[in-house]
């Protein structure tokens, strides 16, 4: 494997995450994830895939630095996410399954777009104006859409406004939380699509949480797969769909119909590992 | 065999703001008693509306324009609003998308279980109910509250209420889209479950492709307001006649080897204002001839399905070759 602490590479060093409940004399704590340990390099998608509740978003927000691990580090480029706070502002983003999540109602789609910039006072209006249409243009959306409300687009159009938001800061690492769950067939292809090739042209590591199998295995490079909060596995693309050890990585596999995709009524019968 | 709910050329439209959207432009199918019909399609398709008409649950903006809907010989748009009330009561559920937002967050899930017995049977009747549809039926679960269950519960929740007043028919409006694989799984084993033991007739409502595929005896599949192609999943989905169909498939990512990518389809679907005196999938069609843009396609048997192209049968010989 290469260097886990490349620049460029985010790694998750044996984290735990509590929820904490309860008031001050009856605190508990409930691990929602256990020693969960992977990496990321520049320009790899990493796909986790989990059942609800196995703790994959809360891994999403750990591996983001929005929560801070219980136990365990998360490494940017070798450094530990909190030593570097604010040199890490922009660098990661997020996509979330629904873009109205991310898209203020009142907000225009371009000052929305803009916001990450405007917040880490990054150019000129006229530089974030610019680099606003480039986005845009980027994730396949009509400029003109810059001076519409969110409400306005369709579903598909608002997932590639809040691409496009995430983007816009050119950062490092991206998390896509069920980012094309909420999608329509033909939009998730494009999607899917737009997102590997935003990968091929800006480089940016990835985690691609989803439950979608399909999905996860069209845009990954690796998978992790987890359950009650933990990894019960970690493998190559190809070596999980081809031969998943995990009996309930078997069953995640086998939740892909076989026939989708492949028209010919009788799939030909898949080389061992 | 008479069809237990049959689908004639309805047309149906929403008054909005920006003038009148036509959801149904004439959409026809049947159903049988005891079957699991799938209906496909992407958000605008129609298939929400379909699905609203055949419960008798269309919203107070929708207009119907033409064309019926029967179930079991009768209008499910009948005069009569006391009967119309009784057949959404007695023979029709309805099982939400969202379920978390069908259940009132107010109330014990125990409390509205009991609700949907209509209070018969007390405390038996609703372990029982819970029974059916995989919940645990300790009633100190029961009694919690819907934010303490977890999604999958939720949607069983759902479901039981849906069928507790043991209806004919159920309408489920893409009951596992919130769900993980394992128990999207479970949600359609128990629809298939229901439909076994209580002869159920269900009218699945999704845009997952597999699903429809491996639990539905039927699939419908629909684009801007209408069934364009109608039939077994063996034989729409492995050799589908509708040009919009095999576009579908081969969108959805599936067993692609690495590095090849999937065919988005191009263009957008259009919102239908009137009746469309043409294709609506033409402008998006790799086939698309003259004739799609100036005839309007009307159902035919190609293949042993009922689809709605001029072109279906070089359609299929593509599929086979």
């Amino acid at each position: 494997m290469a260097d886990q602490d490349a620049p460029g590479t985010v790694r998750l060093d044996a984290v735990s995450y509590a929820y904490r409940s309860g008031g001050a004399f009856s605190r508990r704590g409930e691990d929602a994830v256990r020693d969960v340990s992977f990496a990321v390099a520049k320009g790899e998608t990493l796909g986790l895939v989990g059942e609800s509740g196995s703790g994959k978003s809360t891994i999403g927000r750990v591996a983001l630095g929005v929560y801070a691990p219980t136990r365990g580090r998360v490494l940017f480029g070798g450094v530990p996410l909190e030593q570097q706070r604010r040199a890490l502002r922009g660098r990661f983003q997020v996509v979330l399954q629904h873009p109205e999540w991310s898209l203020n109602p009142r907000l225009r789609i371009g000052t929305s777009v803009a916001e990450p910039l405007t917040v880490g006072k990054v150019g000129t209006r006229d530089e974030r104006r610019a680099r606003v249409a480039e986005l845009l243009d980027l994730v396949g959306l009509d400029q003109a859409l810059a001076r519409r409300y969110p409400h306005e687009l369709s579903g598909g159009q608002q997932q590639r406004v809040a691409i496009a938001r995430a983007l816009v800061t050119q950062p490092d690492f991206i998390v896509f939380d069920e980012a094309v769950s909420a999608l329509d067939v033909s939009v998730q292809a494009q999607t899917l699509n737009l997102i590997l090739s935003l990968q091929e042209a800006e480089g940016f590591a990835a985690l691609f949480i989803s439950h979608d199998m399909a999905a996860v295995r069209y845009v990954s490079d690796a998978v992790v797969v987890m359950m009650a909060g933990e990894v019960v596995e970690k493998a190559p693309v190809q070596t999980f769909y081809g031969s998943p050890s995990h009996p309930y990585s078997q069953l995640l596999v086998d939740s892909i119909a076989p026939e989708i995709g492949t028209p010919t009524p009788t799939p030909a019968p898949r080389p061992a590992g | 065999m008479n069809p237990l709910i049959t689908i004639d050329d309805v047309a149906v439209e929403y008054g909005t703001a920006r003038g009148a959207v036509r959801a149904l432009d004439g959409a026809s199918a049947e159903i049988q008693a005891g079957e699991i019909i799938g209906i496909v399609g992407e958000s605008g398709s129609g298939k929400s509306t379909l699905g609203l008409a055949i419960a008798g649950l269309l919203p107070g903006n929708a207009k119907w324009l033409s064309g019926a809907i029967h179930v079991g010989g009768h209008d499910v748009r009948g005069h009569d609003e006391v009967a119309r009330r009784e057949f959404r009561r007695r023979q029709c559920g309805f099982i939400f998308q969202n379920a978390m937002g069908a259940l009132d967050p107010t109330m014990r899930v125990h409390r509205q279980l009991e609700h949907a017995l209509d209070g018969e049977g007390g405390d038996a009747a609703v372990a029982a109910l819970a029974a059916s549809v995989g919940l645990p039926t300790d009633k100190a679960v029961l009694r919690r509250y819907p934010h303490e269950f977890s999604g999958g519960m939720a949607q069983r929740a759902v479901i039981a209420k849906a069928i507790a007043a043991r209806p004919r028919i159920v309408v489920a409006d893409e009951p596992t889209a919130s769900l993980d694989a394992a128990m999207r799984t479970q949600v359609l084993e128990l629809l298939v479950s229901l439909r076994d033991d209580l002869g159920l007739t269900c009218v699945l409502l999704s845009h997952d492709l597999g699903l429809v595929m491996r639990y539905c005896d039927r699939i419908a599949v629909m684009y801007s307001g209408r069934v364009v192609e109608y039939g077994s999943p063996e034989t729409v989905l492995s050799r589908p006649a509708h040009p919009y169909t095999n576009a579908l498939l081969r969108a959805a990512p599936g067993k692609e080897a690495p590095g090849t990518r999937v065919e988005p389809i191009p263009g957008m679907q259009v919102a239908v204002r009137s009746r469309s005196e043409r294709c609506a999938f033409a402008d998006r069609c790799r086939r698309a001839e003259e004739r799609c843009a100036a005839e309007r396609p009307e159902p035919r048997e190609v293949d042993g399905r009922q689809v709605l192209c001029h072109f279906a049968e070089e359609e299929v010989m593509v599929a086979h070759g």
